[in-house]
């Protein structure tokens, strides 16, 4: 499905292969980074199709260090979300836990599959999130939006292979070294 | 053969103690985040916090813009000289344009000024005016906002009208200190008090949410209202300052079966592509209602956040 650059940089790791731990400062990083890309000011069609950068890499932590981030981390991240968006407090929040709580239960399984597989994987939990976020947002007497609210989980479901092969990178190049 | 197959646990067994469980936190900041949102939406009392976090966040929010101004500025860089003199061009005559507009405004108002002194009504003070620029708009799907810049010691206050060279833009609704967010004219049930420029009959004007119209409400089917009437505000709330132009009229439905006519209206201002913005002070407060009737007094209170 996709065809990363044949480089040891990129090869993904398989099930079997034991990544060296990432650096704590390397995930906080990273979760920075993704929380500013996802404050990029967009509007219109690219803001729709625009993946959820922060979820993608909360999840993806998620997933590979599930004793750092959890579901506390999750749920303080998305109170960030819910800040920056002016958005009642906890919505998000709320949505961020939830994703926090599937990648404690899922994070064993997912990784067994294939990059693309796990995609697939990512882009249930992402749904779940929005849709937990729809419900609350209706209840608070929202309007209904466009089916183009769902293009945001699909494009962040798109790039979890080169999201996951990026985030894997640092720890690929120093087993490399070694 | 094997009598049956049990599946891996999902949890592995408990030798080391790990907290509680993850469904036992979920359930915890599940209930959190509801009493939040319930908090939150009936009694605005988490502003305090919401400001702490918004003003720990705002640098990365700046970082955020740096690239797309980067990308402004070398576009800027690029604009050939004529294009520079098309617009100056165009910028003098408007000028030229308004200010004539202005000196007959002047004239028309001293002679208003004159009447309303014969009258004795109490006149409209000029109101303040204070520029800001817009920095991004709102990437919530579902409702309709944008950030304004606010330099330290522009006296902002919420409920404040926000305008652009165009008409009316919104409201301010949360003043941080170092930004404003505005709720814009579209934002569902968002209502603006208005009147018809063309027969200074008054309406409401609401919201209805992105990608939709806003629509004048509680018009009977037989008012006089055409496509391309201009709304103005009324100031009927004291909210906003009068005749700042809103919306135009852009389709009336009459229905039989209906007793209000179904009006859409197109906002004049570029409530997506403002760059610059006005935000104008509340107008003086009016004498307080008699006591008779304090049950509508609250002006404030029907908008929504």
């Amino acid at each position: 499905m996709f065809h990363l650059p044949d480089s040891p940089l990129f090869k993904i790791a398989r099930p079997e292969d034991i990544l060296l731990a990432p650096k704590p400062w390397f995930v906080a990083i990273t979760l920075t980074l993704a929380f500013t890309i996802n404050l990029l000011p967009l509007s219109g069609f690219a803001l729709a199709i625009r993946p959820d950068f922060f979820a993608l890499v909360l999840l993806y932590w998620a997933i590979h260090q599930p004793r750092w981030i959890g579901i506390g981390v999750a749920w303080a991240c998305g109170l960030l979300t819910d800040v920056v968006e002016a958005n009642l407090f906890g919505q998000h929040a709320l949505a961020y836990a939830i994703l926090g709580f599937a990648a404690s239960f899922f994070h064993r399984r997912v990784l067994r599959f294939p990059l693309w597989q796990q995609a697939l994987h990512v882009l249930g939990l992402l749904i779940v999130a929005q849709l937990v976020v729809l419900i609350l947002r209706l209840m608070s007497g929202a309007t209904v939006p466009t089916a183009a609210m769902i293009l945001s989980s699909v494009s962040s479901a798109l790039i979890w292979p080169v999201v996951s092969a990026l985030l894997q990178w640092p720890q690929r190049v120093r087993s490399l070294l070694d | 053969m094997h009598g049956r197959v049990t599946s891996l646990p999902s949890e592995p067994p408990r030798f080391f103690n790990r907290g509680p469980s993850p469904i036992a936190r979920l359930t915890f900041f599940g209930v959190i985040s509801l009493a939040l949102m319930f908090i939150d939406a009936r009694f605005k009392t988490l502003e305090t916090v919401r400001m702490a976090i918004a003003t720990v966040v705002y640098p990365v929010q700046q970082a955020a813009l740096v690239p797309a101004q980067m990308a402004k500025s070398i576009g800027e860089f690029f604009d050939t000289r004529s294009e520079l003199r098309d617009e100056n061009t165009r910028l003098k005559t408007e000028l030229l344009q308004a200010s004539q507009a202005q000196q007959a405004q002047i004239a028309s108002k001293q002679e208003a000024d004159k009447l309303s002194k014969l009258l004795q009504i109490s006149q409209t003070p000029p109101v303040r005016a204070q520029a800001a620029r817009v920095v991004y708009l709102g990437r919530d799907p579902f409702s309709q906002k944008a950030f304004v810049d606010r330099s330290a010691g522009q006296p902002f206050e919420p409920g404040s009208a926000v305008v652009d060279e165009l008409g009316l833009l919104g409201q301010l609704t949360r003043v941080h200190p170092l930004f404003a967010e505005v709720t814009l004219v579209t934002e569902k049930d968002f209502a603006v008090p208005v009147k018809i420029e063309r027969t200074a009959m008054r309406a409401l004007l609401y919201g209805r949410g992105p990608g939709k119209l806003p629509e004048l409400r509680y018009v009977a089917s037989n008012a006089d209202v055409k496509d391309g009437d201009v709304l103005l505000t009324s100031s009927i709330d004291g909210l906003y300052p009068s005749n700042i132009r809103v919306a135009r009229v852009s389709s009336v439905h009459r229905n039989a079966e209906s007793a209000f006519a179904v009006i859409e209206c197109a906002p004049t201002a570029s409530v997506s592509g403002s760059d610059a913005v006005l935000v104008l002070d509340k107008p003086v407060a009016l004498a307080p209602k008699p006591a008779a009737d304090v049950v509508a007094a609250d002006g404030t209170s029907k908008k929504r956040r």
